[in-house]
């Protein structure tokens, strides 16, 4: 069985819901803001509304956090990589569609293209 | 990628300074960037070339998926080194993919490793580039402020000593 692609910070990791929210809040956020999307997305069920609106803010899209990666690209690998529930990476997949630019879309598919369990959502 | 930010490689004169001095590589430095792209061919790195100011380093998703490296067609020598840097220091610590990303040590190491290759490359040139500097040493202070914001404090205290001698290279 394949590990999970992100790391979990485990300080993070084990924040109740309502810390967690107050300290994304906080600028600059307290241990660096990317790590609590993984976070968030173990976190679905509570969360999604929240990572949703994340995923498709154009300050997120247009944040380049490392070459060709973004941080929306991160939140969308997080909740591939940690939401236990299919349907909501099938709801994923249709807001990206709807709300990233045809060239972003084509290179996140071609970044993850090898990951046949991400892969099959965009099918 | 890019609303043509400086910060994380952004190309735009600000981010490839060297480019207003020396030009595209393939004029400048041919025989280096042959061995730079023969190189990164031969290990599997994506190379994507694009007409817009983009450029960047991405590690593979994980281990064994493809790493790219996305850079401006005419981009200068120095910004092929400074991404060639990032390749060498992923694969110096095994390609440690995404993960790689999180490591607030590992990141911003990398970074200073390939600003101080463009600063040093940069003072070896003929003229008074004080100007080029200046704009090399602020780009890695954006790089930095981002990385610790997005990703948490360096602890390192080796490191935190090389970025102050850095700064007064």
């Amino acid at each position: 069985m394949m590990g999970h692609i992100l790391p979990l910070n485990p300080t993070i990791e084990k924040m109740s819901d309502t810390e967690l929210e107050k300290n994304f809040a906080k600028k600059p956020v307290i241990f660096g803001k990317q790590n609590y999307y993984p976070v968030f997305a173990k976190r679905m069920d509570k969360f999604k509304d929240f990572l949703f609106s994340e995923l498709i803010d154009s300050n997120n899209i247009d944040d380049f956090v490392m070459g060709n990666v973004t941080t929306s690209w991160l939140i969308a690998i997080a909740i591939l990589d940690y939401a236990d529930n299919d349907f909501y990476k099938t709801e994923m997949v249709i807001l990206i569609k709807q709300n990233w630019d045809d060239t972003n879309f084509k290179n996140f598919l071609k970044y993850i293209k090898n990951e046949e369990k991400f892969v099959k959502y965009f099918k | 990628m890019m609303q043509k930010k400086i910060r994380n490689d952004k190309f735009n004169s600000k981010a490839d300074s060297v480019a207003d001095l020396l030009g595209t590589a393939s004029r400048s430095h041919p025989e280096r960037l042959k061995e730079i792209i023969t190189d990164l061919e031969n290990k599997n790195v994506e190379i994507i070339y694009r007409p817009d100011e983009a450029l960047g380093y991405s590690p593979g998703l994980r281990e064994g998926t493809p790493r790219q490296i996305i850079i401006h067609e005419k981009a200068s020598i120095s910004t092929w080194e400074h991404e060639y840097m990032h390749f060498l220091n992923d694969e110096e610590r095994g390609f440690l993919c995404m993960k790689s990303l999180y490591d607030s040590n590992y990141r911003v190491l990398t970074e200073l490793n390939a600003y101080i290759k463009e600063v040093e490359f940069v003072k070896s040139l003929s003229g008074n580039n004080d100007k080029i500097i200046k704009q090399l040493k602020k780009n890695f202070s954006e790089e930095f402020k981002y990385i610790i914001e997005n990703f948490g404090d360096i602890t390192n205290t080796g490191l935190i000593n090389r970025i102050k001698s850095f700064k007064n290279l």
